[in-house]
């Protein structure tokens, strides 16, 4: 193997380990714009040298273009590194693919244009230094994660991100609500980190090992029972990363952190782990049809039940965490019925689009001082016409408007489900696509539109070039990229494919299916137009509905009432038992049992020392007494031996 | 030799530190912590060469009917416990360098070191009389500590309910001790492999000596004496408490538990893995309803150690093997846990979290070392806890995947009560009546900074400690593991 | 003419209970002192007798430890009473009790 593989991984892979680092030792030295750029460049240098590394891999034949590396390679011949204990053995090792390479560039590509884009959004920070210290620190883990040649490092990473994505959601550490947020954050997802070393644990007990090389070449070894186990509790760890059902309730508390945050962790990377994971365990989920079955309904049901809830909030990063949601679902969905390449084709279509209509989301708030309330926006297409057009761009690429890039993945999935033979599936996703057009165009109606502008404080228009031009790069990303696919050229397929070899049919989507694309796109317009009807023509005709639909409305509000069933479910009960056994069962029942005995010596002490009175008369008497006794009871033996021996 | 100057070491610094006026301070200090440094680094010789029994030392010492001899011995299973005792050492006596009261200095390094030694001792006994007198002596330090250092009612309290549940312990242990050498005639139980008891007899001297390991870990629901204890002993002397002393009932049962009753371990495993996992889940659940945040750590060590009696009694290679690395582990995070608090509640004078907050707006040092302390004990992945906990875990399902299944639960409460122990200190809004100076000197810094390090160290590298502690696995495991339980 | 041991007992007895009545019904510390001297006198003489009887010479023996002991402690609980009486004017035993319990 060159040098070039097994060196160039390990730098893409430290580099922000190392930004990290600098930034945390050696910045506090220098003013707080060396820690921006110390954190640009580490990122920009991993996103490059990727870009050298994917050139170079898809150059290569296609079975050479999977491989797996160690480190450091003078070390491979130490199995104890990461931990040795015969018979298990874990290592530290990389595992190069399409599948990885194809995040890795996501994570660095947009990693790095939200990177850019802190330096500006960031600027009035008070902790600047520590806010890219943390960005860095999650590209890290997340490259891990994407990185790792076993399930192992798959879950040091798993567990970074996680960390990395609480520091940042309680960025603002004197905020009560960011602090909640993050906590929140991370406890559903420690949910889903025990939810995979379940995963790890059967996987060590029926394949001796945790590498993805021995795990996916044994897996037929293992009965599809424990298979299907085994693709439940990875599905576990996937729902809490990705936010699906029915751990979803943290991602649009998530929306408490920096927007950067949203755009990097909570939109464009962190949340498609679960996507990653299921894609890169498809071995399992290829012979464990009912976790697979599983996956995919987990997948459509949340797409179908953000959406409906991204209709009516009005906070407009959590309309946005909603549409993530819903469109993770997308991806959750396609990699369950086996549409690999689709699913992975709208990561990457959402990556752009998504970090996009957050950088646009970003100026609007950013501009309106971190006014989040659309009531309090509308008609800011005028005054901030950068964040309009490229806010617009997002919505018609998520939206799925030709030519655009949702359009080309969106519809790669439709398609996938029809022709996979999921109907029932397919309809709930199409359905899900009108309500995306839906609330798409009526966040852009109230925040752009709907008359003059409403909030109280008249928006500054602070232009920053490091803000204006990834939001710029991202829009036009979003335009091309759903090129990638195009009818009778399907370029992700045949990337992807010595990642799914072992599968016998990956469904190429260059054979369009001109009549459903259509057809959605129709729907597309439909919800446009009914946007447009209530949010822009007709409100007299909103307030009616919203009268009619009152309950559907406060359900959709309260997001299904998820928290509040946690809440007293979970929280309530563990909480009162928690502090019954903190103030009574400890303090009273376990250590009563103990002073209860020490108690119980004392009086008995306390007894016995009435005996006690000082008085030497009083003891002499009991010594004399005693004699008498002691001596009576041996005479009185001795007269029994004597009776005895005399008889 | 080299093994008792590392024994001795502290014991004679603290002979020393009677030589130097009391008023002395700075030389006190000097002295001490260089006595504590000395000892970490003979120690750290071991090291090289830790390939078998790298150092073992044996001299007659009462002859006649009972033979008893002074064994020491560092082998791979007692190298680490000696390690973590030196490397933890240092950094308390460190941290006892802000003691309040100068006079009484001289007495508090004293003990603090003298307590080192009945540690080191203890580690590294290999006769069972020896063992057993350094089971008992190690009481005396901490009860001193606690009654005439701590200044308070509810300390003195505390002195007394750890002095007399560890020596009923003790006693209890005695009692186990003196019917196994009635029947060996000799303390040097672990030379001739395990003796040949008759099978009630087996489990009647085990279960006198798992009793008092339960109470010395603790374990539930022998852990009455611990919440007080950590509580309110002074800042070093909990860290060494909760970060060694914690794992000596962990270590005898890998030292002399395992390798002498071999049956009755096994007969015994299903009580005990019940008490375990009431450790676990009932350690995690009084943690999360503490609002003191000592206590907090206190129940929190009690699910951790929990955890390492499931490991034991799962009586699988690699969860045995792994427990060495999860002891190690978590006398580290705990070490570093309780100095950190320890500092914390010198600065704000209180130890609940409803009351203050927002530390981090003015410390962000202090926040950093209590971030990687915190997901330690929150087994993240890459640091220690979780190299610990994942390989235990893994192991243990093998054979438990009941048990195993409800100890992950208590996973997720870890992350609940660990996140508000550290949110409860460091974040909200700042208390408007905060002291000016919150940040952490660079001696607490440094002091803690070893504990962190070696924190990250075994979560990246596990397999480098398991690499060395091999004959715990030949000498503890493959007895009990290959016995049946008669 | 030899006097038979029981004789010998019997004085020895009504030493003893001499000694122990008075040693219980006074309270000056001489005087009880002084008592239990008579009681360990009282097991001198059947030591004796019981030596000469039996033809053993270890309780002759004994006699003289008794007697060394008698005397130390004759000594000790001197010293002690003599501290007492520097304390107080009149020693009654009784009021001595401050060590109880």
């Amino acid at each position: 193997m060159s040098g070039t593989l097994t060196t160039v991984p390990f730098t893409i892979l430290f580099l922000p380990l190392f930004g990290t680092i600098v930034i945390a030792f050696v910045c506090p030295r220098f003013h707080r714009v060396a820690a921006a750029i110390i954190a640009n460049l580490a990122i920009f240098g991993s996103f490059l040298l990727t870009v050298i590394l994917a050139l170079t891999v898809w150059r290569l034949p296609p079975a050479a273009q999977a491989f797996t590396v160690k480190y450091p390679p003078a070390w491979a011949a130490h199995p104890q590194f990461w931990a040795h204990i015969p018979p298990l053995t874990i290592s530290f090792e990389l595992r190069i693919d399409p599948l990885a390479l194809v995040w890795m560039l996501i994570v660095t590509g947009v990693g790095f244009l939200i990177h850019l884009y802190s330096i500006g959004y960031m600027a009035e920070s008070k902790n600047y230094r520590t806010f890219f210290a943390y960005m860095n620190l999650f590209v890290f883990t997340m490259l891990v994660l994407v990185m790792a040649g076993n399930f192992l490092w798959l879950l040091v990473g798993w567990g970074g991100v996680g960390l990395a994505s609480y520091l940042l959601i309680g960025f603002d550490t004197d905020r009560p609500a960011a602090v909640a947020a993050a906590r929140k954050a991370l406890i559903l997802n420690v949910i889903g980190d025990v939810g995979i070393m379940l995963a790890l644990f059967l996987m060590y007990a029926h394949f001796g090992s945790l590498s993805y090389k021995e795990v996916f070449a044994n897996v037929t070894s293992a009965g599809p029972a424990a298979l299907n186990w085994i693709g439940i509790w990875l599905l576990l760890g996937a729902v809490a990363k990705s936010a699906q059902l029915p751990l979803q309730t943290w991602l649009p508390d998530a929306m408490e952190g920096p927007t950067p945050v949203s755009a990097l962790i909570h939109a464009a990377t962190m949340v498609t782990a679960g996507v990653y994971l299921i894609a890169r365990a498809h071995p399992i989920y290829d012979h464990a049809p009912l976790a697979a079955q599983t996956v995919a309904i987990v997948g459509c049901a949340t797409a179908l039940f953000a959406a409906t809830i991204g209709c009516v909030q009005y906070d407009i990063k959590r309309v946005l965490a909603y549409s993530t949601m819903s469109q993770i679902g997308y991806m959750v969905l396609a990699v369950g019925v086996g549409a690999y390449a689709a699913g992975t084709f709208h990561f990457v279509t959402h990556a752009f689009f998504k970090a996009l209509l957050f950088m646009a989301a970003g100026i609007v708030i950013h501009n309106l001082s971190g006014e989040q309330d659309t009531r309090k926006m509308g008609g800011l297409a005028k005054r901030m016409p950068l964040a309009f057009s490229t806010f617009l761009a997002g919505t018609l690429a998520i939206t799925g408007i030709f030519p655009f890039a949702g359009f080309f993945s969106k519809d790669a999935i439709l398609d996938q489900l029809l022709r996979l033979h999921h109907p029932a599936l397919w309809f709930f996703a199409t359905l899900t696509a009108l309500l995306t057009a839906f609330y798409m165009f009526r966040l852009v109606f109230l925040t752009f539109f709907s008359g003059a502008y409403r909030g109280e404080h008249e928006p500054h228009a602070a232009r920053s070039g490091t803000m204006a031009l990834p939001a710029v790069l991202l829009a036009v990303l979003s335009l091309v990229g759903g090129w990638l696919v195009l009818p009778g050229h399907d370029a992700v397929t045949s990337a992807l494919a010595s990642t799914f070899a072992d599968r016998s049919t990956l469904e190429s989507m260059a054979d369009f299916n001109w009549p459903l694309s259509l057809g959605t796109l129709a729907l597309a317009v439909v919800g446009f137009l009914a946007a447009y009807a209530l949010y822009e023509r007709a409100p007299q005709m909103r307030e009616r509905l919203r009268t009619t639909l009152r309950p559907v409305r406060a359900l959709l509000m309260n997001a299904y009432y998820f928290d509040t069933i946690y809440h007293w479910l979970f929280e309530v009960p563990a909480y009162t038992v928690a502090s019954d056994f903190a103030r009574y069962v400890d303090p009273e029942g376990i250590a009563g049992v103990t002073t209860g005995l020490a108690r119980t010596t004392v009086h008995l002490g306390d007894t016995m020392r009435g005996w006690e009175t000082g008085y030497l008369r009083r003891y002499g008497l009991s010594m004399l007494v005693g004699v008498v006794l002691i001596l009576a009871y041996y005479l009185y033996v001795a007269h029994q031996g004597a009776a005895l021996g005399a008889r | 030799m080299l093994i008792n100057a590392v024994i001795f070491a502290p014991l004679l610094t603290a002979v020393l530190l009677l030589f130097v006026p009391r008023t002395a301070s700075a030389a006190l200090k000097g002295i001490a912590l260089a006595g504590a440094l000395i000892t970490f680094v003979l120690s750290l010789t071991f090291l090289g060469s830790s390939q078998n029994g790298a150092a073992d030392q044996s001299v007659a010492w009462i002859s006649g009917t009972w033979l008893a001899s002074y064994h020491v011995r560092i082998d791979s299973l007692r190298l680490f416990f000696v390690l973590l005792t030196t490397l933890v050492s240092v950094a308390c006596i460190w941290a006892a360098f802000s003691y309040a009261d100068e006079a009484r200095l001289r007495g508090y390094l004293f003990l603090l070191l003298a307590f080192e030694t009945t540690l080191l001792g203890l580690f590294t006994a290999a006769d069972l009389l020896l063992f057993y007198v350094y089971w008992d002596l190690m009481l005396i330090p901490v009860f001193l500590l606690l009654v005439g250092y701590a200044h308070s009612a509810a300390a003195r309290r505390a002195a007394w309910y750890y002095l007399i549940y560890n020596g009923a312990g003790g006693l209890v242990l005695l009692l186990g001790v003196i019917a196994l050498v009635a029947h060996t005639h000799s303390f040097e139980v672990l030379a001739s492999g395990a003796p040949q008891l008759s099978g009630a007899m087996e489990w009647w001297i085990f279960l006198s000596f798992a009793l008092a390991f339960l109470i010395k870990t603790p374990a539930f629901p022998f852990h009455s004496w611990m919440p007080p204890t950590y509580t309110h002993a002074p800042t070093p002397v909990v860290a060494m408490v909760a970060g060694v002393q914690s794992k000596a009932g962990l270590f005898a049962l890998l030292a002399f538990g395992l390798p002498l009753f071999p049956h009755a371990t096994r007969a015994l495993a299903p009580i005990l893995l019940v008490l375990a996992v009431c450790s676990i889940i009932y350690g995690a659940l009084a943690a999360l309803g503490q609002r003191d945040m000592k206590t907090l750590v206190a129940f929190s060590s009690l699910s951790h150690l929990g955890l390492v009696w499931l490991a034991l009694f799962a009586f699988d290679i690699t969860s045995v093997s792994a427990s060495i690395l999860m002891l190690v582990s978590h006398g580290l995070i705990a070490a570093a846990l309780f100095l950190l608090m320890g500092f914390v509640e010198e600065r704000v004078g209180t130890r609940d979290l409803a009351v203050f907050g927002g530390l981090a707006l003015r410390a962000p040092r202090l926040q950093a070392l209590m971030l990687i302390a915190a997901m330690g004990a929150l087994g993240l992945p890459g640091l220690s806890g979780f190299a610990g906990e994942f390989l235990i875990l893994i192991g243990s399902w093998q054979t438990q995947p009941l048990y195993t299944a409800i100890a992950l639960l208590a996973v997720v409460l870890a992350t609940v009560y660990v996140l508000q122990l550290f949110q409860g200190i460091l974040h909200r809004p700042l208390r408007a009546d905060a002291q000016a100076q919150l940040e952490l000197r660079p001696r607490e810094i440094w002091l803690v900074a070893p504990l962190l390090a070696a924190i990250f160290f075994l979560g990246l590298w596990p397999g480098w400690l398991n690499d060395r502690t091999p004959m715990a696995i030949s000498n503890a495991g493959t007895t009990a593991l290959q016995a049946t339980p008669r | 003419m030899q006097i038979p041991v029981g004789d010998y007992l019997a004085v020895s007895a009504a030493l003893f209970i001499t000694g122990a009545v008075g040693f219980l019904l006074r309270r000056n510390p001489i005087t009880m002192l002084m008592a239990i001297e008579l009681m360990w006198n009282a097991g001198n003489i059947a030591f004796a007798a019981f030596a000469r009887s039996f033809v053993d010479m270890s309780g002759q023996i004994f006699v003289f430890i008794v007697i060394t002991v008698a005397a130390a402690e004759a000594a000790i609980a001197l010293a002690i009473v003599v501290m007492v009486f520097r304390r107080r004017p009149h020693v009654d035993v009784d009021d001595i009790s401050i060590m109880r319990g």
